[in-house]
């Protein structure tokens, strides 16, 4: 009987570490992503208690937060940088890297084919740590939650908001 | 009845068995192996064209609109309802103590098991994203998500699967003495095999007794099964508003259908296994001869339901079910209807003649005609009844593609690839039951043999 | 604005988040975000912003809203505040979107060597190159440089002017395919007039109709379709219940004529006699107005030849038809209106004698003062320009727009032409048939990236400005051709003193403030005209009276018609041709054949057996016809498939303008024939002789059945029974009590709802058009909808009957259909998964990312509404640019549907959440409702009994049904039937 029921095992496991292999969550590192000009959340929201909306400002006002224009980091740290600022103006079809932008990289990804508007959950009174966790401690972005549809229907369910799919998949 | 119908295996003893099927299951030879390459081969093809479909799209088939279920739905009703008459006869008969059942009832059971795996691929390779099929299942998940029990498809996931496993238990539990008689008579990698598929059986006394309790139990479960599965795979369609369709009839009229196929594609396998294995005096022209008259009964009852559906379109008046009616047979695809009348209830009618049914070529040809004949009543009622719906500006009719045609033709190929390895290594005619069968009838003798007026 | 333009590039790099979580379907999520370095503060990432513009597909000058999401205009809607289009717009405006992003369009300047082959060029080579041949033509002597274009609006062609000026040239064409010449010419005679008027049909009894197909292709179909509506609600009229009367005179029963009580099947070419016939009797009768105060015994020997009796053999039109149409006009008391289409100049004539005699001037047919010039060059002047050219008189030409090789008549003479010419420049967006003469081709900005204006009318300036950054680094035609006056033409040039295009318009728009005195600062004005998207007045009526000369002039009968005819008309969607580089106008089949992807020859089933073609497909397969026969034209045989209809007059082929393109990109190359290239000059019709091949060429439809077969799909009912309170006895029987398996749903909040008036759809395909655009539906082409698997939500159910056999009720059948998001729905229970369910707001949702496609739910539609993904869907760039990212791109292997715009549903209601208030009604207008020139369509919540589209069913409740009741499906969209003329009543 072992001789079947070893193999048997041995594929298993290998197959098991596979899949920990190949899958993306949750085993990610959970060491934030390094950014590429060195950020910190934690000075900025934590220390100097900057509300997250001076710099992500449309997530009052829109489907997506924003990430805060080069201007907004200029506001405080000094308009000498401005002059160094030239507006960036390229054709569509012209793929050269325009002067002075920033490429950040992304920490949270919606899953395909849902539509996430931050408006209404600001609007509800939902603080932004109640998805993107404590990111005023945060050197480095680390996403506490994975944001998957448990994550959403499980807070709607508690607080009683639409459970209807049609609202986000459409 | 004519003398060719007596059954002539009376004259067996307990060693023939043993010794045909031993020969049976003999080392194959190169013919056998040709077979089951080329069989192997059309699964191939239709795998390939699977593997395209998945990765283009459903767009590579014929499909469109309105006929949105076609071939791989066809299929799917096709191949359970041939497994039906596999537990038919090794379930149903069974409990009815029907004696000539005994040499066919394993190859039928057999048939059953690979007929339903079949069955089973067909709405997987019908959906849209195959690789979400496991959402038929509940499970749980973080997204609460379950399946829809009021949807037909989700019964049918249950049917399937109960009769799946049910089918599987069946036929395995029935192997066990016959695998044990193997096991005692084989060596080699075999004798292990057939060591664990055995079960320690031992041939005592108890072992019998629990032996044929849970073979009594099994077949009591497998029967309502004959009636329950294919009833669910029927309301997929009853259920649906579709005119053509939506008719209560459906359910006992598919398990007849059912079983008028599945009795002829035991006839179209055990024909030339008869012959090429050479187990003609284990299954017997008696045995066909039953099996030819199943079919003759089901066939006039299929003809009975086919006037029973022209009656209540008649009968309900609504004009959009009797046009739907009248396209099936005067439309552009007519053609299709009046083959599936030919094949299912006027070429079986030959069956009444005692010739014919002893008449082992002529029983193959009929039995191919009614396989046809039933896969066409299929794609008529579901083709056709889509392409001739509700608003007649959505009106198409449907022409199958490469792929459709391809796909069902490998899982022909998979069906008998499966089938013809079976034969080889596990036994196709149940060795225990037929010695039963020999006993009844030494005990019996001749003057209470049950053909005795016909002798 | 003009700066703001410049910074809002940046938001397409800020874009690429948001569009990447709306384009999941079909591209990996971006990993980068990159930010403006200064935003623009009147404008947020993921809320669309609306600039006001015009519409520059057709002359009509609809003013036009552009959706413009994260720097990508994504959908034009119709400008509420514009007096011609109010807030609707056609199918050919929608599908503009595609002319910008079309991915055929130039990218580059190109030039073409010794060996024909073109070759890239910078534009400075290009600009270099253009000023050197102009400024040695104009050297060489007057007049020999050739400008032929489109008009683009008085200020642009004032700036072509001006450069022609500087090249010492005077030859500037602005050609329009289908222009109003002749209206014009008759205009002139009749009233001494160089403007057109326009028309109230809304305020008519009675509506004739010479060949002026006015809710398609005529003069303004946006506008005329909305008075048409207006025109057939049943209202009280010396009191009696009255829909006024129509009558259509024209060989083929066109989605106009579908519409209109009567359809006077008339011999090609012979619209003109009978509206002189028409005229006859209304003169004869004594209907001519006293008002009116024309001589009229010089009527009486005007119309002495065109007895009906008599010129019925040549019109094809029985005395009796003419006689009673001519009483529904002569007898009309509450006005009557005669509209003239197609190149015969007499129908132009006899309907403004029409419309003067019955005493309708200044009530139905208006003219207003401060009218604008006409706007395309006379016949005359375009053929002393060819002319020129061919004796070698022009140098360089300069083509921007018309597609004059394409569209000129007959087409070679044009070529022919330009050939002796020394170089062509071709200006354009997308390379078409007159390109493939020019051996310079300079690409060009898109209406939607310039600056332009328009003044279709008096009182009516519309401002084109740019709402977004140009797709391709293309130039404005006129910031080119101003350049080079000032480059090339010394200075002459330097007298043109505009910078560029806009500082042309906005100059323009200076003056215009001068010219109409409005009151406000220039900025402010200027501010307003950009924010409204022009300046709307109403002008003031000018009191004409017909010339007594044009009764003088008689005109020769025509003679009797050939024994076959071959007829073109303009196709609803492609026009003149422009649209046949648009996938949408492509995919929409056109109303009445129902043909996609295709030019067809429409026979009556008469002519057909003549020419030994039979019709052996109906209901059968997914097209319109297969049997190829071939025409001979002057320039040589053409080869067509017939599709057999009754709707066409016997003896007649009726052949659509726009397909046969050698170029013009992959969209339109190589469909069907080009009308205009065999047609002679000023007619659309040509006596031919045709016979059947043995070739075989599908005409695709998605269309399966013409024949409603009695269900209740598209209802219809006398004005008579609607009086009566009559309900319609239909045959299927009424389910009194409905038996419910489950609960009733229970809506707390709104229950969404639709009512669509039959009465009013004119089958425009608009609702269509807005669909594609809106909810990012994949154009799958013509094999694939030969398969049965065109992708629109929505579509235009077209169910016809024999207009010979039917006794009452029209012979055409339209209406849109989309899903019902019935309360029982079928499609509901049988999905296994819930990706089919029910919302708390009544709406059958679709949730793709669930669906695993069963396809159980289409099968169990009645209304077959849903429609599958067969293949992934595929947006070549940039035409992925108009996706709207509100909207999932589904994948391959999911079930779609219509879901009343959930995306502009939950916008509102968040909106309206936030801002701590209830939806207002009317707040939320689907795309298909929206854009909806007749208004057919009213979408409200069912709930709130106030609301708008409630109310219409409550005023119109005679009216109301819901389609295949027998199915109790419980439809939220209720339909309101056609009403038609009793054919007794005359």
């Amino acid at each position: 009987m072992n001789r079947i029921l070893i193999p048997v095992a041995v594929l298993m496991f290998v197959g098991g570490l596979y899949t920990v292999a190949v899958s993306e969550r949750p085993w990610d590192p959970r060491i934030g992503v390094e950014q590429p000009i060195p950020f910190s959340h934690r000075v900025h929201a934590g220390i100097n208690k900057i509300p997250c909306q001076y710099c992500h400002e449309y997530a009052r006002r829109s489907a997506n937060s924003g990430v805060p224009p080069i201007e907004r980091c200029v506001g405080c740290h000094g308009s000498a940088l401005l002059g160094g600022i030239q507006p960036v103006t390229r054709p569509w079809t012209n793929d050269s890297q325009p002067p002075f932008e920033i490429r950040w990289n992304r920490i949270y990804t919606l899953p395909d084919f849902v539509r996430f508007v931050h408006k209404p959950h600001i609007w509800a009174g939902v603080q932004c740590q109640e998805c993107h966790g404590p990111v005023e401690t945060m050197d480095r972005v680390v996403p506490v939650h994975e944001i998957n549809m448990g994550f959403c229907v499980s807070c709607h369910a508690q607080r009683g908001a639409t459970q209807e799919c049609f609202v986000c998949h459409h | 009845m004519a003398a060719a119908v007596e059954p002539s295996n009376i004259q067996l003893s307990y060693l023939d068995v043993d010794r045909t099927a031993q020969r049976v299951m003999a080392p194959a030879g190169l013919k056998y192996w040709l077979w089951v390459a080329f069989c192997a081969f059309l699964v191939a093809l239709g795998g390939a064209f699977w593997t395209r479909q998945i990765y283009e799209g459903l767009g590579v088939t014929g499909y469109g609109q309105p006929t949105l279920w076609a071939v791989y739905i066809t299929d799917f009703v096709f191949w359970v309802g041939i497994a039906h008459s596999g537990t038919l006869i090794s379930a149903v008969l069974f409990l009815f103590r029907t004696r000539w059942r005994t040499a066919v009832y394993r190859c039928a059971e057999t048939m059953t098991i690979f007929a339903v795996v079949t069955a089973g691929l067909f709405p997987i390779v019908h959906l849209g994203r195959p690789w979400f099929f496991y959402w038929l299942c509940p499970y749980p998940n973080e997204r609460f998500l379950q399946p829809d029990f009021r949807s037909p498809l989700t019964w049918d996931f249950f049917a399937i699967s109960t009769y799946l496993t049910t089918s599987t238990l069946f036929l395995s539990v029935g192997l066990i003495p016959d695998i044990a008689n193997m096991r005692d008579i084989s060596i080699g990698w075999r004798k292990k095999f057939y060591t664990i598929l055995s079960c320690g059986w031992q041939g005592t006394d108890s072992q019998w007794r629990n032996f044929s309790m849970a073979y009594l139990l099994l077949a009591g479960f497998a029967t309502p099964l004959v009636l329950s599965v294919h009833s669910v795979v029927s309301w997929d369609f009853a259920t649906m508003q579709t005119p053509g369709m939506h008719s209560t009839i459906f359910a006992p009229y598919f398990v007849c259908g059912a079983i008028f196929s599945g009795c002829a594609m035991v006839l179209t396998l055990l024909l030339p296994m008869r012959k090429w294995l050479q187990i003609e005096d284990l299954v017997t022209v008696w045995h066909l001869d039953n099996l030819a008259k199943v079919i003759l009964f089901t066939s006039l009852v299929m003809t009975y339901s086919y006037g029973t559906e022209a009656f209540v379109v008649w009968y309900t008046q609504d004009p959009i079910e009797i046009m739907t009616f009248t396209q099936r047979f005067f439309g552009l695809q007519g053609y299709l209807a009046i083959g599936m009348i030919l094949c299912n209830c006027v070429i079986p009618l030959i069956l009444f003649s005692p010739r014919a049914r002893s008449n082992t070529v002529i029983l193959f040809i009929i039995s191919i005609f009614v396989n046809i004949g039933m896969w066409l009543e299929r794609f008529v009622l579901i083709a056709g009844s889509l392409a001739t719906a509700q608003m007649p500006s959505q009106w198409k009719f449907y022409v199958p593609k490469l792929t459709e045609v391809l796909i069902t033709v490998g899982s022909f190929g998979w069906f008998l690839m499966n089938f013809s390895i079976f034969t080889k290594f596990l036994p196709i005619v149940s060795m225990t039951e037929l010695k039963e069968g020999i006993t009844w009838l030494r005990k019996a003798g001749r003057e209470r043999h049950p053909y005795r007026k016909a002798a | 604005m003009s700066d703001g333009l410049s910074r809002r590039s940046f938001i397409k790099l800020a874009a690429t988040a948001s569009a990447a979580a709306a384009i999941p379907g079909c591209e990996p999520a971006a990993r980068k975000l990159i930010p403006y370095v200064v935003p623009d503060e009147n404008l947020i990432p993921g809320v669309p912003t609306f600039y006001a513009t015009t519409c520059a597909e057709c002359s009509a000058g609809c003013g036009v809203v552009a959706r413009v999401m994260e720097g990508r205009v994504i959908k034009l809607e119709g400008n509420p505040a514009d007096p011609i289009s109010q807030g609707a717009i056609c199918a050919r405006g929608q599908s503009a979107l595609q002319g910008l992003y079309n991915p055929d369009r130039l990218a580059k300047p190109h030039r073409r060597g010794g060996d024909g082959k073109l070759t890239a060029i910078e534009w400075d080579d290009a600009a270099k190159l253009l000023n050197d041949q102009l400024a040695a033509a104009a050297k060489a002597g007057k007049d020999r440089v050739a400008f032929v274009g489109a008009a683009q609006g008085p200020a642009l062609d004032k700036v072509t002017q001006a450069w022609a000026q500087a090249y010492n040239s005077s030859r500037v064409i602005f050609w329009e395919a289908f222009s109003d010449e002749p209206a014009r010419a008759a205009a002139e005679a009749c009233f001494g007039r160089p403007d057109l008027p326009i028309y109230r049909l809304d305020q008519a009894e009675t509506i004739i109709s010479f060949g002026a197909d006015f809710v398609e292709t005529w003069d303004s179909p946006v506008e005329y379709a909305r008075q048409f509506a207006q025109f057939r609600m049943p209202k009280t009229r010396a009191g009696g219940l009255s829909i006024g009367h129509a009558a259509y005179v024209g060989p083929r029963l066109n989605a106009t004529a579908a519409k209109c009580d009567e359809w006077v099947a008339a011999n090609p070419g012979s619209e003109g006699a009978v509206a002189m016939a028409v005229l006859n009797v209304v003169v004869t009768q004594g209907w001519v107005s006293q008002a009116a105060g024309v001589d009229v015994a010089a009527l009486k020997t005007l119309v002495a030849d065109y007895d009906p009796e008599k010129i019925s053999a040549q019109t094809g039109v029985s005395a009796a038809t003419i006689t009673k149409i001519a009483g529904w006009f002569g007898q009309a008391t509450d006005g009557a209106v005669a509209l003239a289409g197609g190149p015969d100049p007499q129908a132009h004539l006899a309907a403004f004698i029409l419309n003067a005699v019955s005493g309708n001037l200044g009530k139905t047919m208006v003219f207003l003062d401060g009218a604008p010039a006409r706007a395309t060059s006379s016949l005359a002047d375009v053929r002393a320009v060819i002319d020129a050219m061919r004796d070698g008189q022009v140098d360089v030409l300069v083509i921007a727009g018309g597609n004059p090789a394409y569209t000129m008549p007959p087409g070679d003479a044009f070529k022919d032409a330009a050939n002796r010419v020394g170089l062509v420049v071709w200006a354009g967006e997308v390379p078409d048939e007159s390109a493939e003469l020019a051996s310079l081709w300079l690409p060009t900005h898109h209406a939607l990236e310039s600056w332009r204006d328009s003044n279709p009318r008096a009182g009516v300036y519309g401002l084109g400005q740019p709402v977004m950054q140009p797709v391709f680094p293309s130039r404005p035609l006129h910031d080119i051709l101003i350049e080079s006056a000032h480059l090339g033409a010394g200075t002459a040039g330097q007298a043109i003193a505009y910078e560029n295009a806009a500082d042309a318009v906005s100059t323009a728009w200076q003056e215009l403030q001068g010219k109409i005195g409005a009151s406000a600062t220039p900025k402010q004005f200027w501010d307003d005209a950009r924010r409204h998207g022009g300046v709307f007045q109403a002008a003031k009526e000018n009191t004409v009276k017909l010339a007594p000369a044009v009764l003088a002039q008689k005109s020769p009968v025509p003679g009797a018609a050939a024994p076959l005819t071959l007829w073109a008309f303009p196709h609803i969607f492609l026009y003149d041709g422009r649209g046949a580089n648009k996938p949408w106008l492509q995919e929409i089949p056109d109303p009445i054949t129902q043909v996609v992807w295709d030019s067809w020859a429409e026979v009556h089933p008469e002519t057909a057996k003549q020419l030994g073609l039979v019709k052996d497909y109906e209901g059968a397969r997914l097209f319109a016809g297969i049997n190829m026969v071939e025409i001979s034209t002057p320039s040589g045989p053409i080869e067509l498939t017939v599709t057999i209809s009754p709707l066409v007059k016997p003896g007649v082929i009726a052949v659509p303008y726009g397909q046969g393109h050698t170029s013009y990109g992959r969209y339109a190359r190589g469909i069907g024939v080009n009308p205009f290239a065999f047609l002679p000059e000023g007619t659309r019709n040509l006596a031919v002789n045709a016979r059947k091949i043995d070739k075989t060429h599908k005409l695709v439809t998605p269309l399966g059945k013409s024949d409603m077969m009695g269900r209740t799909i598209i209802e219809a009912m006398s004005l008579n029974d609607l009086a009566k309170g009559v309900e319609p006895d239909f045959g299927e029987e009424k389910i009194d009590q409905p038996y419910e398996m489950y609960p009733p749903f229970v809506y707390a909040g709104h229950k969404w709802g639709m009512t669509i008036d039959v009465n009013s759809c004119t089958g425009c395909s608009a609702c269509i058009a807005a669909c594609y655009a809106e909810n990012n539906i994949q154009v799958v082409g013509k094999a694939n909808v030969d398969l049965g698997r065109i992708m629109s939500w929505i579509r235009v159910e077209r169910y016809i009957r024999d207009p010979e056999e039917i006794k009452e009720g029209p012979p055409v059948y339209i209406a849109p259909v989309l899903c019902q998001q019935c309360d029982h729905a079928p499609c509901e229970p049988v999905c296994p998964v819930f990706a089919s369910s029910h919302t708390s707001e009544g709406l059958n949702a679709q949730i793709y990312n669930r669906c695993i496609g069963t396809r159980f739910c289409e099968n169990n539609c009645p209304y077959k509404v849903r429609r599958f993904n067969w293949y992934a869907p595929e947006f070549i760039e940039p035409l992925n640019f108009q996706l709207n990212p509100d909207v999932t791109v589904r994948g391959a292997g999911v079930m779609e549907k219509c879901t009343f715009c959930i995306q502009r549903i939950t916008t509102a209601e968040i909106d309206a959440r936030t801002e701590d208030r209830k939806l207002i009604d009317g707040e939320i207008i689907p795309a298909c409702a929206q854009a909806c020139p007749a208004r057919a369509i009213s979408f409200g919540d069912i709930n709130d009994p106030n609301s708008a589209m409630m109310k219409r069913r409550d005023d119109n409740h005679g009216r109301t049904y819901t389609m295949l009741p027998e199915f109790n499906a419980l439809p939220a969209v209720t339909y309101l039937r056609d009403v038609y003329q009793e054919k007794g009543k005359a």
